[in-house]
């Protein structure tokens, strides 16, 4: 992750961040990013969660 | 003199309809030590103004003959349950001055039962945290020693509890947030199955995680506050019906429907130990207690075996990243226009976004500021598959190999914490080394079993140490009976 990053989230969440802030967002997002990415190793097969839930994309245009 | 040390609900029950004492004289007993001890633990953040008056309504329950086990005795609330009229803030500025316009379930059914509500308890800001250090209101300290945290988020609850400030509490759990505060207080808590106690009137963090939860000094008095909470609420989409509660682990197994799980429980008693997933990382005064509390076990004719939950070790991944992405979509309500805090009115605010902004910004905490992001992140267009998806399939995973292990075991057995109650201060500039305390917690919330955390001896600092065990969905009465039994063989 680098600083636009997180002022990209920063402006989707509508999340006011001094600089100060946003640095130390950033370690931190990254140190926990580093954790959970093990998930990445686990063979699930073919598992269906069981809540079904799944997002429904379109594309970003203006109707 | 009522000795509150010693008090349980039964005793107090009794001793309010000998009329040994009133309900008014006991809650008067708790309002002094409140008023002694608050100052320096800051586990109550109000205590309500009509304390006085429950207890006078409580009384007349007693002189009509309607009085209930919990008619007369005193709770305290962790402050993310609405209590109708009164302040709730989640610990956050953001709702600082908000007042609950209706009473949670479980508030409702405390009500009913008579039961005396003395105050709001500091809790880790909207639950996020392992040591009640996020609170906007300050740090709530561990009564046993106040140089060290509580455990969190629901802090103030167990300390309450711990320092004779109310006979007993509700927290809420997400992963953690009562068993650890119990381990580190030296309590009882139990964290229910999933959809067992009504979420209406909680504020949300983890709507698929969340549960009340009760703080006791011992399982019994747990055992009978679940047994009060634990109602289906069809306010609440994800409260379980009465008829589902019994036989559904037995349907997923693919067991006779009618073999409820509660009467094989009462006949087999086999301990599982995933040691496993303890090789590394659990402090060894922790792991020397969890070993001493098996041998006793073992010398009451309970089997331990080693069982394998390959998946479970992956649960603390997967909740920071389902818990995040939740905590994203329930905090996206607190905007600065329809509650608590806002900067509406700032000369320096020029635009709606800025209201939004701002009040944002300054109104959340560190702790939920980073989580409503990193949230947002793993539910980005790019990173959905890598990460929240992934997630959701590791907690079925995480939930299929338990209800496996169900099959032949009868509990888990794990400890309830890694380490001991740490030093104010301390982790909070390391959020993964925060997390790791919820390490034994997660898989229990992830795959909506429920869990007890016992008090199993203390450090030679005097230290609380605890062990917990899981059971099958809805078999909390499998957990208070092996609760009850180490009371006596502990």
């Amino acid at each position: 992750m680098e600083i636009k990053d997180v002022e990209k989230l920063a402006e989707l969440v509508k999340i006011e961040l001094s600089e100060e802030e946003k640095k130390t967002i950033l370690k931190d997002m990254d140190g926990i990013l580093a954790y959970v990415k093990a998930i990445e190793e686990v063979d699930v097969g073919n598992v269906t969660a069981q809540y079904g839930l799944h997002n429904i994309w379109r594309e970003d245009e203006t109707s | 003199m009522i000795d509150l040390k010693n008090l349980t609900i039964e005793k107090a029950h009794d001793a309010l309809e000998k009329g040994v004492f009133t309900c008014k004289d006991l809650v008067e007993e708790y309002l002094k030590v409140i008023k002694e001890k608050n100052k320096e633990l800051n586990a109550y953040l109000e205590i309500y103004d009509d304390v006085l008056n429950q207890a006078e309504q409580a009384q007349k329950k007693f002189a009509l003959g309607t009085a209930t086990l919990l008619t007369g005795i005193p709770f305290a609330l962790k402050d993310n349950i609405l209590f109708e009229g009164h302040i709730v803030s989640a610990g956050s500025k953001i709702l600082e001055n908000y007042t609950a316009s209706y009473d949670a379930n479980v508030v409702k059914l405390l009500k009913d039962a008579g039961a005396v509500l003395l105050g709001r308890t500091n809790m880790d800001e909207f639950a996020m945290g392992s040591s009640t250090q996020t609170s906007a209101y300050g740090v709530t300290r561990n009564p046993i020693d106040p140089s060290r945290v509580p455990g969190g988020s629901s802090g103030g609850s167990a300390a309450a509890v711990a320092a004779d400030m109310t006979l007993v509490a509700l927290g809420t759990e997400t992963c953690g947030s009562v068993r650890e505060p119990a381990a580190f207080c030296g309590l009882v808590g139990l964290k229910p199955t999933y959809g067992a106690v009504s979420r209406n009137g909680i504020i949300a963090m983890g709507n698929s995680l969340d549960q009340v939860s009760p703080f006791a000094k011992n399982v019994r008095d747990a055992e009978i506050i679940f047994n009060f909470l634990s109602k289906y609420d069809p306010l609440d989409s994800t409260s379980v019906p009465e008829n589902l509660r019994m036989g559904k682990f037995s349907r997923v197994l693919g067991k006779n429907p009618q073999t409820t799980q509660k009467s094989s429980h009462s006949k087999v008693s086999k301990i599982g130990v995933p040691w496993h997933l303890f090789k590394e990382g659990v402090d060894p005064v922790v792991m020397e207690n969890f070993k001493q509390s098996i041998k006793k076990f073992k010398n009451a004719g309970y089997e331990i075996v080693d069982i394998e939950l390959p998946f479970s070790k992956y649960s603390l991944e997967a909740y920071y990243i389902i818990m995040p992405a939740e905590v994203s979509t329930n905090l996206a309500r607190f905007d600065g226009i329809r509650y608590g805090y806002s900067t509406g009115g700032d000369k320096e605010v020029e635009s709606l976004r800025d209201v939004y902004m701002k009040s944002r910004g300054r109104g959340f905490g560190q702790e939920a500021r980073r989580r409503i992001l990193l949230g947002t992140y793993v539910l980005s267009h790019g990173y959905y598959d890598a990460y929240y998806n992934k997630a959701i399939k590791v907690r079925e995973k995480i939930k299929e190999e338990i209800m496996r292990a169900f099959e032949t075991v009868d509990y888990i057995l794990t400890p309830t914490v890694p380490i001991t109650a740490f030093k104010i201060g301390e982790k909070m500039d390391d959020p993964v080394a925060m997390y790791l305390c919820d390490i034994f917690s997660a898989p229990a919330n992830l795959a909506g079993v429920p869990s007890i955390a016992l008090p199993s001896g203390k450090t030679k600092d005097n230290l609380p140490l605890s062990i917990q065990f899981m059971a099958p969905h809805f078999c909390e009465e499998a957990l208070f009976n092996i609760g009850k039994k180490f009371e006596e063989i502990g």
